[in-house]
């Protein structure tokens, strides 16, 4: 366990953040997009992965009274909020406020099943979450689903950092905020980069670390890299792609990921140390290695847009300067070919 | 100014005037039929004076081969015609060897309608690519002034081989910036403002004057040119200066209220009503026309603000009150007002006017140019890294099974809970410390064994240099130069340096951390290399 101590870092940390007894908030965003969990369930199924998840927020919970948790379910078609519950935050809020105030009330809005041997906040957490996830699961249209490549990913985010906004900063409660980004990820994913990025910036900015942990064995994420590099967050691949498996999910997420936010700047983080920082063209986007900026806008291009103008800023180029580039190689290779 | 003496010259009477204004000594005799002297200052070559224990009293002037001498009556008088020829004799030799820039050819000449200045020769830099490059002057003083630039250009081009012009070619933009902000010259500023006069511990005061200030303030205060050519080789240089700085002048030049304790001195007092002389005569050659937005008196009669017992604001009085400050305001405008026509081609009435009036506006918002992010959906030929279109159909109704067979079996948090502790928690466990490990093991590499910082400027440079020809090569690469095969063995021998640089770090740890740092561009090496022979072949 010494391992983990990081507190020679402390030194190095100017923000002098003090151990306190601030609960957090903890934004899981599940992703949902099933033939993705088709693919692997020889690893780990839907509901092996959703018990491990409800373990995790459990745990979470536990660690302290005022903890609170948001989840956030996304596939190709969309990203909804699965708890609290849309019936009104008010009425979860006010159920919570009688069990803190130990009335022992098993109204009308006591859960289906009668399980006395489960702390109750838990058991509303869980049944709402499966519940909801089901609905969401079941009520895709898959093959439409599958023409439409954009993960929601970025708008699951925008989702979860607007619940935090709203919860954390816009309520002015004392409240630590974290997001956890569990996917599995496909080969036809593409996240948007754009609003990811957006997305990204305003975490960063807001101090919110985003975890992410991925289990399946789709590309690279490269702009989810970024964001847990950029927020100081934990990335962890547990696909079989990184030589690993998401079989033993919970304790993963029990050991890596449980770790809250005021903690983070005394521990060492099991992220990854190696990042991809490559960003995505504007026109195709997919991921670049060399390729054309726009000297107005900075937008990204790996080619030379066939209108001769910024995608993004519509500034015309000179044609002097597209001629330069487009020349492509060369014209040494008669010598080359004379040499040998 | 003109003063007259009376004088004898070859036994005759007559009277000796020196007119400041044309700069001309005459000498018209009382009676007879000799004819007057003239004498033009500039050409005073010698002035001689009898010494003062001698009986006689007479000045000797020598201009061009014809000197001409006048006796006087009296000592104090013929003192004081030195005195008033010697000013005049430097002030006008100073004026015929460097013409002032305002015409002062006529004594009342007035500063705020002094003709600009004469257009000074202008070196017109050229801004074009071409002659950028050909300026080696230029080149020299930017890689002189940046020393960033300076490091770079001798690894890359002094050391590594490369072209100047190659070196130059990329930073077209570098020279032209330069070439800008090097030929831009400084403004004249409001000289008196800058000098400020210090108490010393011995309780004197001290004032700090250069050459340069002394001839700003001649530049921008003529009455002061004039009180000093009036007055110095008579009083010493100091002495001047000292009575200037606690006159009344200096405070009326500085813009500061005159008060009745500060103390007079009639003679730099003389140059006080001068500028008030120059203000009146100022006044009373105001423009007919007055543009309405400074138009006192038309907003005085407009606003009728009398009757109704606003009272106006001190400076937007016209009249006799407040004369003080107004006069203040206006020797501060005029000054500014001078500056302003100083350093630039002065403003046309018209641009003029719209300008005060802009002044009134409020401010303008920026104008931004909208940045529009299309998400145009292009993924229909998306094809994946093998290059075929990757679209295995999609099995609906397995996954639709899938899903059923999961809502069947209903979750259970019991299920993660084995008797014995698994492997595949074990395995996790492990992988998380692994992970953690891994960190720390990056962590103390950065935090604590910091690279020796004489390797790390040799990798350094190393680096810049790599870097430099990297971006030659693409930049030749892309254009489709014939330079880019060159580039590609300038590029082949990076990497021997690299290693060279590398292998030449013996300590272990910062061998380790030396090729950690250089692995990266030695992967653009390699890429570009890969790229070269692609291109190469086909």
């Amino acid at each position: 366990m010494n391992a983990i101590d990081g507190t020679s870092r402390q030194l190095k940390d100017t923000e002098d953040q003090t151990l306190d007894d601030t609960p957090s908030l903890l934004s899981i965003i599940i992703d949902a997009h099933v033939p993705s969990w088709e693919e692997i369930k020889s690893q780990i199924s839907i509901s092996e992965a959703v018990a491990s998840i409800l373990v995790f927020i459990n745990a979470h919970l536990a660690l302290h009274n005022s903890n609170s948790v948001n989840v956030i379910g996304y596939n190709a078609s969309g990203a909804r909020i699965l708890y609290p519950p849309k019936s009104g935050v008010e009425s979860t809020r006010s159920k919570e406020r009688e069990e803190r105030s130990e009335s022992v009330s098993d109204g009308e809005q006591a859960p289906s099943k009668k399980d006395h041997s489960m702390y109750r906040q838990f058991k509303t957490v869980d049944e709402v979450v499966q519940t909801e996830l089901w609905n969401m699961l079941n009520h895709t249209n898959y093959v439409e689903e599958e023409k439409q490549h954009n993960s929601a990913i970025s708008g699951a985010l925008s989702l979860a950092l607007g619940f935090i906004n709203k919860h954390v900063f816009v309520d002015e409660s004392r409240m630590r905020a974290r997001i956890l980004l569990l996917t599995v990820g496909h080969k036809n994913e593409t996240i948007q980069y754009i609003p990811t990025m957006n997305c990204i910036f305003a975490a960063q900015k807001l101090k919110i670390p985003v975890d992410v942990c991925k289990l399946g064995p789709g590309s690279d994420q490269v702009f989810l890299q970024q964001a847990c590099d950029s927020t100081h967050g934990i990335y962890m691949d547990i696909s079989e792609k990184n030589s690993k498996t998401p079989k033993g999910l919970v304790q993963y997420l029990l050991s890596g990921f449980i770790s809250d936010p005021s903690l983070r700047p005394h521990i060492v983080l099991p992220t990854q140390s190696n990042v991809d920082f490559r960003a995505a063209c504007f026109l195709t986007k997919q991921v670049v290695d060399i390729g054309y900026v726009c000297s107005v806008c900075l937008c990204i291009m790996s080619q030379i847009p066939s209108n001769r103008r910024c995608p993004t800023c519509d500034t015309t180029y000179s044609e002097k300067t597209l001629a330069g580039l487009g020349r492509k190689p060369l014209k040494k290779k008669k010598k080359k070919v004379v040499k040998p | 100014m003109s003063h007259t003496f009376q004088a004898t010259n070859k036994k005759v009477l007559g009277v000796l005037s020196i007119s400041a204004e044309t700069k001309k000594l005459e000498w018209t005799p009382v009676s007879g039929d000799r004819a007057p002297i003239n004498v033009n200052l500039a050409n005073v070559t010698n002035l001689q004076a009898t010494p003062e224990n001698s009986a006689k009293i007479m000045l000797k002037i020598v201009a061009g081969d014809d000197p001409s001498t006048f006796a006087f009556s009296n000592r104090g008088t013929m003192i004081e015609c030195r005195d008033v020829l010697q000013g005049l004799v430097s002030r006008a030799r100073r004026e015929a060897s460097n013409p002032p820039p305002s015409a002062t050819g006529d004594g009342s000449s007035t500063p705020a309608t002094a003709t600009p200045p004469p257009k000074k020769e202008e070196k017109k830099v050229a801004m074009d690519d071409k002659s950028l490059l050909a300026d080696f002057q230029l080149q020299q003083t930017l890689l002189k002034e940046s020393k960033e630039l300076g490091k770079v250009f001798a690894a890359t081009v002094i050391h590594g081989g490369l072209k100047p012009e190659e070196f130059w070619s990329i930073r077209v933009h570098l020279l032209r910036a330069f070439a800008l902000t090097s030929n831009q010259k400084k403004g004249p500023y409001n000289v008196l403002s800058t000098i400020k006069p210090t108490t010393g511990s011995d309780n004197t005061v001290n004032v700090q004057l250069t050459p340069e200030k002394v001839k700003d303030m001649f530049d921008q205060y003529p009455v002061v040119q004039t009180a000093y050519d009036d007055n110095v080789p008579r009083l010493k240089e100091s002495d001047f200066w000292a009575r200037f700085f606690q006159s009344r002048l200096f405070k009326k030049l500085r813009g500061e209220r005159i008060t009745h304790k500060d103390p007079t001195d009639p003679l730099m007092d003389r140059y006080l009503d001068d500028e008030y002389d120059k203000e009146a005569a100022l006044a009373a050659g105001m423009p007919d026309k007055v543009h309405r937005f400074v138009d006192i008196g038309g907003n005085d009669s407009q606003a009728g603000s009398e009757s109704f017992g606003n009272r106006p604001d001190m400076t937007m009085r016209a009249g006799s009150s407040g004369r003080d400050v107004v006069s203040v305001i206006k020797s501060i405008n005029r000054l500014s007002e001078r500056l302003a026509q100083k350093s630039e081609a002065p403003l046309a009435e018209k641009e003029y006017g719209t300008l005060a009036l802009a002044d009134l506006q409020g401010e303008t918002g920026a104008e931004y140019v909208p940045l529009q992010v299309r998400q145009s959906d292009t993924n229909g030929n998306k094809k994946d890294s093998d290059g075929d279109v990757d679209m295995t159909p999609l099995d609906a109704e397995a996954c639709k099974e899938y899903v059923h067979s999961q809502y069947d079996n209903p979750v259970s948090l019991a299920s993660l809970v084995h008797d014995d502790y698994s492997a595949d928690y074990a395995q996790a466990w492990g992988n998380v410390q692994g992970a953690v490990n891994q960190q720390k093991g990056s962590w103390e590499t950065v935090q604590e064994s910091l690279m020796d910082p004489k390797v790390l400027n040799d990798l350094l440079v190393v680096h810049t240099t790599t870097i430099e020809f990297l971006r030659h090569f693409w930049h030749n690469f892309q254009e489709g130069s014939a330079e880019c095969s060159s580039m590609a063995n300038s590029l082949a021998k990076c990497i021997k340096r690299i290693d060279a640089a590398v292998g030449e770090v013996k300590d272990e740890q910062q061998h380790k951390l030396a090729v950690g740092a250089m692995a990266s561009v030695k992967t653009s090496i390699h890429h570009a290399l890969k790229e070269y022979d692609i291109a190469l072949r086909g």
